[in-house]
């Protein structure tokens, strides 16, 4: 792992895939860095690094991005160790396929955030779009580990077919929570759109609000009072205490989505 | 025995004892009664390794502010002569006396790269209704039962450890040794690390190894028996009418010998001279464990 520092100084007029960005983790050559390119999405053009970055070796184990990137997508793909910041937006796709180690974000994402992501952390101080933890076109199933945790706001269809790990949004998100969610936790402290769970087999949504499920989809709420929600309390203490407060108490719970057979599960005030 | 405590003769001989692979885990209860219910039924029959397969007891309570979910609790010590005993034992002996016992949860009680399978193997039981959830980088399975659910971590550490410490305690009478032993024991109870596994923490059936009858593979130390006196020969004097045995197995040897010099001072300042004729220990003359244990040494 090498500490690269990379400052925008220009933006191109077309979009790129960043996915190359990822050899920055291994790369210890000035030079080498440099020449990486930067393909665009459409049309068919690319460019190198060096043309759009200011680029600095840094002190440390991490990959530093400065500037307003929301012209780069992918940023983040099967990264696997050490530690990528970024201060500014970003397109689609962070941390896709993403295998292990940090992504830090200051600034918004759009849609595809953690996209079939298999292991490490992905925290954002921003909101994000749509589909955050989902599978890759054509699979069946998304996110299958890590953790993604978000200060703002989530878009539609958080965490759909997500099959393991967790993802906290401090905030509200919009229509289609965990649709078709496969297992997992999802934590939302704030509002949530319609459509909750709908379609989901396993997994456990966790809300602050009190929501209302449709009765043929979902069991009728019951009070609990469990012992891995105690657990779960003493992980979301410090970034989100009124769920933790939740969790260590009685809660509403409901069971569905009955609809597949589904034996997901909504805890909620 | 030239060297004493409070005018108890040590003899100079040493506890032999032997590797041991262990485990510990935490249980969890709606009140420190339910948990303590669980942990003596799972304990039961774990006395010895020769039949009983794990040596196993009750290391501490735990508060509830240290426990994982908040609850009272109390840490369980298991011991057995190998890793493959121990992921027969432990699943077993949770799955009759935990997952049955009325509110308890189960957790693992320490770090190892070998692990022991507990919710691993009786996550089964949820017969499709398990719940599998992952907190803080643990695997944790939730069983539905009749009260709830019974919360099991997916697996605990397994760790290399010791096992067989002890020290024989002779008394005058056997009011003065079961006095004796009743209080090594409690003051060994409040070390963590150490178990003794025997009921009440003691044995009176002290072993050798095999028998004239053939397929035992343990019987009476006879040369420890006093009722034999005069028929054969035996390492005591007349003054001796009962002697008993704390066993200890522990996570270090150094956790065991604390535990040895912990009981036998306690046993020696409590009783005296009057009571006790001496302390010696348990060993096959070296020649079975690497372990040894050397009074003298251990109550320096």
């Amino acid at each position: 792992m090498s500490g690269w520092e990379l400052v925008l100084k220009c933006t191109p007029e077309f979009e790129v895939d960043g996915s190359s960005l990822t050899a920055l983790a291994t790369l210890s050559d000035a030079r080498g860095a440099a020449m990486i390119q930067l393909v665009g999405t459409r049309p068919e053009r690319s460019v190198d690094l060096a043309d759009l970055f200011r680029i600095h070796r840094i002190e440390g184990d991490e990959v530093v991005m400065v500037g307003d990137l929301s012209f780069i997508h992918r940023i983040g793909h099967r990264w696997e160790t050490g530690n990528l910041r970024i201060d500014g937006e970003v397109g689609a796709a962070l941390g896709i396929e993403m295998r292990g180690g940090r992504i830090e974000l200051r600034g918004n994402a759009k849609d595809g955030v953690a996209t079939q992501m298999r292991g490490g952390h992905i925290g954002i101080v921003g909101n994000v779009g749509n589909f955050v933890a989902g599978p890759l076109s054509g699979r069946r199933s998304g996110m299958s580990g890590g953790q993604v945790m978000i200060s703002g706001d989530a878009g539609d269809h958080l965490g759909h077919r997500m099959r393991r790990g967790s993802i906290v949004v401090k905030g509200s998100c919009h229509d289609g929570l965990g649709s078709e969610l496969v297992a997992g936790t999802i934590v939302v402290g704030g509002d949530v759109g319609s459509g909750v769970g709908m379609g989901m087999r396993r997994g456990t949504l966790i809300l602050r609000q009190p929501v209302a499920l449709h009765e043929t989809r979902f069991t009728p709420p019951r009070k609990v009072c469990l012992s891995i929600a105690r657990l779960l309390a003493d992980q979301l203490s410090a970034e989100l205490p009124s769920i933790a407060e939740l969790l260590s108490g009685t809660f509403n719970r409901s069971l569905g989505d009955r609809t597949v057979g589904g034996q997901g599960e909504v805890w909620y005030l | 025995m030239a060297f004493e405590i409070a005018g108890v003769p040590i003899e100079d001989t040493f506890a032999e004892a032997f590797d041991m692979k262990a485990t510990r885990i935490v249980i969890t209860g709606h009140t420190l009664q339910w948990a303590q219910d669980a942990a003596v039924a799972m304990t039961g029959f774990g006395t010895s390794v020769i039949a009983c397969g794990v040596e196993m007891a009750i290391e501490r309570e735990i508060p509830s502010d240290e426990t994982p979910d908040g609850r009272p609790g109390v840490a369980v010590l298991a011991f057995a002569v190998s890793g493959k005993e121990l992921e027969k034992q432990i699943p077993r002996r949770a799955g009759q006396c935990v997952l049955t016992c009325p509110t308890t949860a189960l957790f693992a009680g320490i770090e190892g790269e070998k692990r022991i399978p507990l919710g691993k193997t009786l996550r089964y039981f949820g017969d499709g209704y398990q719940i599998s959830k992952s907190v803080a980088g643990r695997r944790y399975w939730r069983i539905p039962v009749m009260d709830g659910e019974f919360l099991c971590e997916e697996d605990t550490g397994r760790v290399d450890a010791v096992g067989g410490g002890n020290f024989l305690l002779l008394g005058k009478s056997l009011d003065a040794v079961a006095r004796a032993c009743r209080i090594a024991i409690d003051a060994i109870r409040p070390l963590s690390g150490v178990i003794t596994p025997f009921p009440g923490g003691a044995t009176r059936s002290g072993s050798k190894v095999g028998s004239k009858y053939s397929g035992l593979v343990a019987s009476t130390n006879e040369a420890f028996c006093p009722t034999l006196r005069g028929l054969i020969e035996q390492p005591f004097g007349e003054e001796v009418s009962a002697i008993l045995e704390v066993v200890i197995d522990g996570l270090t040897p150094q956790d065991v010998a604390l535990a040895m010099r912990t009981g036998i001072v306690a046993a020696c300042k409590a009783m005296g001279p009057s009571e006790l004729v001496g302390v010696t220990a348990g060993n096959y003359g070296g020649k079975l464990g690497r372990h040894h244990f050397k009074l003298l040494e251990v109550l320096q």
